[in-house]
């Protein structure tokens, strides 16, 4: 360009002319995908939007204070729900995030043999079955045999459902941990065990610990495997082999029901777990991404995945 | 094998008395990656407390030849070898011999800087011998300083030993870290795999100096692509060449008259 006023080589003014043609192509496809953007963004802020509105409508502190109870009766809150959703959670983290970790370990440390091989062929098929499935196979096993529906059953079949993406990321992750740690470690004459469990692990650690925090996101938003096992009550749970409602069931227990005051505290319902998803993914990000990391990247990135969460487990798989 | 003697003195202690032992030997020694045979039967006597260069054009065995010194070679899926490498008299690749053990002896340091990116610059040093199972906060303290004053590091991390990690210093401050590393477990022995490749110029220059102290107290084994960096330090040099070794002789000599064609031919520059 500064160079007009010299002799311009006609060979030069040719790729000229291909440098503006691509320059548009490069607009017009910020332009569409801009627009494609904006198409997926649209509906997602409508449904946050929807959820937060109505959500925010039907709150009343009885909500936290307050059990089930009549549809006719206005001083009925969720307190039953949330106390279902904690237990089944903390039962499903109790069992699931070590076995999640362990399994994990073993695959990628000892993962060579045939009994291997199955493990892992079983552990790809179990993050693709649908969750449904886990439920009635719990409720087979355990809801069945026990003769009762229980916040237990329900913690154990979130599990299932924890244990494969948790064993999946922590192998992954361990596996991302550059050769040369290990061989750091070996060359200053540890053993195999020290170097991956003073060394090796503990560098995965960040990424293991945001796939469990994605994997406790996922199943605090499960309904299907619940509907076996946890079931619905309209009573705060005493113990773990009670039958319980959760905030999932109950968002589609009372959603499809004809009463008002149900439909309303099933917005406020899902409004508290689209929050609790939201904080979930939130501290993944806040507390595991790198250091240095802008806060306004951050949030940008938490936003990105966030909306992932809600529309599909895309984004969960690419973390 | 005896546990590692704890001595902050023990730097200059070995000097040079024991000049001329013959500290390690490699014999018909032959290395496989799978089938492949990438070292074709190499014999080799490496003197205590001198610095041996190994040179030769890339691919010809050099990474490999270090790495079945200290034993790291058999970690590699499908890798094995045949012969027989023996550390003051004892054949490392006895059945007997724990490898894990070998390697306290053999230290080494790689071409790419790798200090812990989750430990402090003092956790760093220790690391080794921390996981051996050393906790006597006192004697590590003191070997933490000993070992940063030997490496050169000293003065510039002292403020920061505890508060920065080992990732946090510059790319020739990590190297002499993982320097201080390998000989904070004292082995007899430290391996280098082109140390300062990754360096610039006066980070190299730093490490040369390192690496000629390091052999009042170490035997030194050097991967280098470098020959001026050959010339410069080493007393001996090996010069490989597809899996064959060439020519193994003190490095002026090498340098100045070798003996074999091929070697003229690589240190003129006329290949690799
Ligand atoms: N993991 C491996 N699997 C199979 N072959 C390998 C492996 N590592 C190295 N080789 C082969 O072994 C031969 C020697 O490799 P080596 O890394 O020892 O060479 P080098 O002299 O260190 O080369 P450079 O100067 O490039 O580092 C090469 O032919 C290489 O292709
Ligand atoms: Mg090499």
């Amino acid at each position: 360009m500064a160079e007009r006023n010299q002799k311009i080589n006609p060979e030069f003014f040719q790729s000229d002319r291909n440098l503006r043609f691509r320059l548009f192509k490069d607009k017009l496809m910020f332009y569409v995908t801009g627009l494609c953007l904006l198409l997926i963004l649209v509906p997602i802020f409508g449904i946050l939007f929807e959820v937060f509105i109505n959500g925010i409508i039907g709150f009343t502190p009885d909500v936290f204070t307050k059990a089930g109870g009549s549809p006719l009766d206005p001083n009925t809150g969720l307190l039953h729900a949330m106390m279902g959703t904690f237990y089944v959670s903390v039962i499903a983290s109790f069992f699931g995030i070590p076995l999640g970790i362990i399994t994990g370990i073993y695959l990628e440390y000892y993962g060579k043999g045939f009994f291997s091989n199955i493990l892992r062929v079983g552990i790809d098929s179990m993050v693709a079955i649908p969750t449904i499935i886990t439920g009635i196979v719990v409720f087979a096993l355990i809801v069945l045999s026990m003769g009762s529906f229980s916040v237990l059953a329900g913690g154990i079949a979130l599990a299932f459902i924890m244990i494969p993406i948790i064993a999946k990321t922590t192998e992954e992750m361990i596996r991302l941990v550059p050769q040369l740690y290990d061989e750091a470690g070996y060359a200053l004459g540890l053993s195999e065990s020290q170097t991956a469990f003073s060394i090796v692990i503990p560098l995965a650690s960040r990424g293991i610990a945001s796939g469990v925090l994605l994997a406790f996101a996922r199943i605090i938003g499960e309904t299907a495997p619940l509907l076996f096992t946890a079931f619905f009550s309209q009573s705060v749970p005493n113990n773990i082999l009670d039958v319980s409602a959760t905030l999932t069931v109950l968002i589609y227990q009372y959603g499809i029901s004809p009463f008002e005051a149900w439909n309303r505290l099933a917005w406020v319902a899902a409004l508290l777990l689209m929050l609790m998803n939201l904080g979930v993914i939130f501290i993944t990000r806040v507390i595991f991404s790198e250091n240095g990391v802008r806060p306004w990247t951050r949030i940008a990135e938490i936003i990105k995945i966030a909306f992932g969460g809600v529309i599909g487990e895309e984004s969960a798989k690419e973390e | 094998m005896s546990e590692i003697k704890i001595d902050s003195s023990v730097f200059s202690e070995k000097k040079s008395s024991n000049k001329g032992n013959i500290k390690l030997q490699v014999e018909d020694l032959k290395a496989f990656y799978g089938k492949k045979e990438v070292l074709h039967g190499i014999s080799a006597d490496f003197v205590e407390n001198e610095i041996t260069a190994i040179i030769g054009p890339s691919g010809c065995g050099k990474s490999t030849f270090i790495r079945t010194i200290n034993r790291l070679h058999e970690l590699t899926r499908g890798a094995k070898i045949e012969g027989k490498i023996v550390l003051d008299g004892y054949d490392i690749y006895d059945p007997s011999a724990n490898p894990v053990l070998v390697r306290r002896k053999i230290g080494m340091v790689f071409q790419k800087p790798n200090p812990f990116p989750n430990m402090s610059i003092y956790n760093n040093v220790v690391a080794g011998l921390k996981l051996q199972g050393h906790s006597n906060g006192t004697e590590l303290d003191e070997i933490v300083n000993t070992t940063l004053e030997k490496v050169g590091l000293l003065e510039e991390v002292e403020e920061d030993l505890h508060r920065k990690k080992g990732t946090d210093l510059s790319g020739g401050q990590q190297q002499r870290l993982c320097i201080a590393r390998a000989i904070a477990v004292r082995p007899d022995i430290i391996l280098m795999d082109e140390p300062t490749a990754s360096l610039d110029p006066s980070s190299t220059l730093i490490i040369e100096d390192l690496m000629k102290d390091l052999s009042k107290d170490f035997t030194v084994i050097a991967v280098t692509h470098n020959m001026q960096q050959a010339a410069r330090v080493s007393d001996k040099t090996m010069f490989l060449f597809n899996g064959d070794l060439i020519e193994f002789g003190a490095t002026r000599k090498l340098f100045e008259k070798p003996d074999n064609h091929l070697t003229e031919q690589y240190i003129t520059g006329r290949f690799g």
